[in-house]
């Protein structure tokens, strides 16, 4: 009788922790949405660019050089008397863009690459070495190297954005396939005859498709990151062509008079980074992945961005 | 131990062939041969060719890639295209600064990991944790030049403690060596930092929650001694291997941050070697990194092995 009770207040006590227990998950996902709205905003900035902006991002007014910001500048005018609102929205669509597509063009061909390479032992073997050879490559300067040499142009740029980034998409993708291999139901299947593009399609696939969410977001933040490093550098969008990275490297030198050069442009790169970081920690978190952790290059190696 | 070093060096050598191939491949994609690159544009069709014979430019491609691939081996990485000097020579002349550059952001970043990332351990879930959490999510979201812009803002331009830009070498003394490379370092530092910190706080509550530390704390151990003493030289492995792993992404790190300060290191060589259209050099460069790279983590795996042997015995196990 006495057990009987205590299981009940057990049970009770319990239940009373159903709506908390909800609070701490929406807690967990909170994460998630104040990435979302950053990314939202950010989002609406680069699509609506062209309505966003009253002002032509390349019209140069030798008059307005250096001002601060104003009414008509928002953001202040850089050397050329260009209005650094409409360039840094404009740097902005851009990056967005790029990052994009980047994270798509990287995800999919590392889907492959990890999922056949997990399933095939040989396979692994080969495509594994090739990986660790381009991997072993510090991101950046890879990236430097081939826009220097194919010249700078979008194209290139995203190009050198995606060979950078395979390798390491495909080595999580890869390992979060192995583990899924491991598991009993993949190896029933095996020996219930199935063949092996149907394991790997409909069992495989589905089951890792929250670590691919989690890279795309990650590689997408990444490749904003050293797009806008290596259009700092020069190496990046072509000049006359507004980006966040160059709009910095022209603002390094009027540092300390145009400090607007330097933190509206920044400003946007932050907003547009954490929140994508944001959104692939929150997605971790709700997909509790927690182990399979953000892409090993993006420590900056590389970048060391 | 022997064969895990021998197994090590052996998985070495295609990483080290593909290296090779990728570096060899990026030239060969240069729109243009480099013969008509390095006579310009005026010369005539004979002398270009003739330069390509004598470069060996005419041969199959994988001849040209054994000629090469024989060199890169010998040491010879070939000439500047612009200043006629050997690669090698300019590399290491440029690669002192980025190596101070690189030791100091490493310094830094190791002591800003180890104590925040253990105070946050041992005060899990307070605003301390917190606030150190909001650390390491700016220092990976902020990309290190634009950490050595807003440096720079508020240390050399409002403050003016330090200089804003420029390199001093040590033998001008060891005070304004460290006052031009602080700014830098720090930048890059707090990048490297934020994913260590990351690392020593899962350690370390880790090691926090282990037996023997709450025997430690039993006997009445200052907590102080318990955290920093007992607990984090348990944690310490772990976090060797991202200190191992940081230092290849520090020089490339220290590459980019050197262009915001004009240090003449090896970003400046790269970067002015683009301006330049001078491949060789930027072809040498990548390939010694990428090689001082591969080796530095070969070096940290067979410390990290002698350090704790289970690493070494897993791997022949297996």
């Amino acid at each position: 009788m006495e057990t009987t009770q205590k299981h009940l207040t057990h049970l009770k006590h319990k239940a009373s922790l159903g709506p908390w227990r909800l609070r701490i998950s929406l807690a967990d996902h909170k994460l998630l949405t104040i990435g979302l709205m950053m990314l939202l905003i950010m989002f609406s900035v680069a699509v609506f660019a062209p309505q966003i902006v009253q002002l032509d991002p390349y019209e140069i007014n030798p008059m307005d050089r250096l001002t601060g910001p104003s009414a008509q500048y928002w953001f202040g005018t850089d050397e050329f008397g260009r209005d650094v609102f409409s360039r840094s929205v404009y740097g902005a669509r851009y990056s967005f863009f790029i990052g994009m597509v980047v994270a798509a063009l990287s995800v999919i061909p590392a889907l492959i690459i990890g999922l056949l390479s997990a399933y095939f032992p040989l396979l692994d073997l080969i495509l594994m070495r090739v990986m660790d050879g381009l991997y072993a490559f510090p991101a950046i300067l890879l990236a430097i190297a081939i826009v220097a040499i194919r010249g700078s142009s979008v194209e290139n740029l995203m190009i050198a954005l995606v060979i950078v980034y395979i390798p390491a998409v495909s080595r999580v993708i890869r390992s979060a396939a192995l583990s899924v291999k491991g598991k009993s139901y993949i190896k029933a299947l095996d020996s219930q005859g199935a063949s092996a593009f149907r394991i790997i399609g409909v069992h495989m696939l589905p089951n890792i498709l929250p670590t691919v969410f989690i890279q795309f977001s990650y590689v997408f933040a990444q490749s904003i990151m050293t797009e806008s490093a290596l259009s700092f550098l020069g190496a990046g969008i072509p000049a006359p062509m507004p980006s966040l990275g160059n709009i910095l490297f022209d603002g390094k030198a009027v540092i300390y008079n145009s400090w607007w050069m330097t933190v509206f442009p920044g400003l946007f790169i932050v907003m547009l980074v954490i929140g994508l970081n944001f959104v692939g920690d929150g997605l971790s978190n709700a997909f509790n992945q927690r182990h399979v952790g953000r892409v090993k290059r993006v420590k900056a190696k590389k970048g060391v961005v | 131990m022997a064969r895990y070093v021998a197994k090590r060096l052996l998985a070495l050598i295609p990483v080290i062939l593909i290296v090779a191939v990728v570096v060899f491949m990026l030239v060969q994609l240069t729109p243009g041969d480099p013969a008509s690159i390095l006579l310009g544009d005026e010369a005539d069709a004979a002398s270009i060719a003739q330069l390509n014979a004598e470069l060996g430019m005419d041969l199959p491609l994988r001849e040209q890639f054994m000629n090469w691939f024989n060199n890169v081996l010998k040491g010879n990485l070939g000439s500047s295209i612009f200043f006629k000097k050997p690669v090698t020579e300019m590399f290491w002349t440029n690669f002192k600064p980025t190596l101070a550059l690189a030791l100091y952001a490493e310094i830094i970043a190791v002591v800003l990991a180890l104590v925040f990332g253990s105070l946050a351990a041992k005060f899990r879930g307070t605003w301390l944790d917190h606030a150190v959490n909001g650390f390491t999510v700016l220092g990976i979201s902020v990309p290190s030049f634009l950490w050595a812009l807003i440096l720079v803002m508020v240390f050399a331009v409002y403050f003016r403690l330090f200089p804003s830009s420029g390199y001093k070498d040590l033998s001008n003394g060891f005070l304004p060596f460290m006052r031009y490379l602080t700014l830098p370092a720090v930048a890059l530092g707090l990048v490297q930092s934020s994913i260590m910190t990351r690392i020593t706080r899962i350690n370390m509550i880790e090691a926090l929650e282990s037996p023997y530390i709450k025997a430690t704390t039993a006997r009445g151990i200052s907590s102080r001694k318990v955290v920093f003493k007992h607990a984090l030289k348990n944690a310490f492995l772990p976090i060797l291997t991202v200190i191992g792993d940081s230092f290849g992404g520090l020089i490339t790190g220290a590459a980019v941050v050197e262009t915001v300060f004009n240090i003449p290191g090896i970003g400046q060589l790269i970067i002015n070697s683009i301006e330049r259209r001078d491949y060789i050099v930027i072809q040498g460069s990548i390939i010694l990194i990428t090689f001082i790279y591969l080796s530095l983590n070969l070096v940290i795996d067979i410390l990290y092995g002698v350090v704790d042997p289970r690493v070494h015995l897993e791997s022949e196990a297996s």
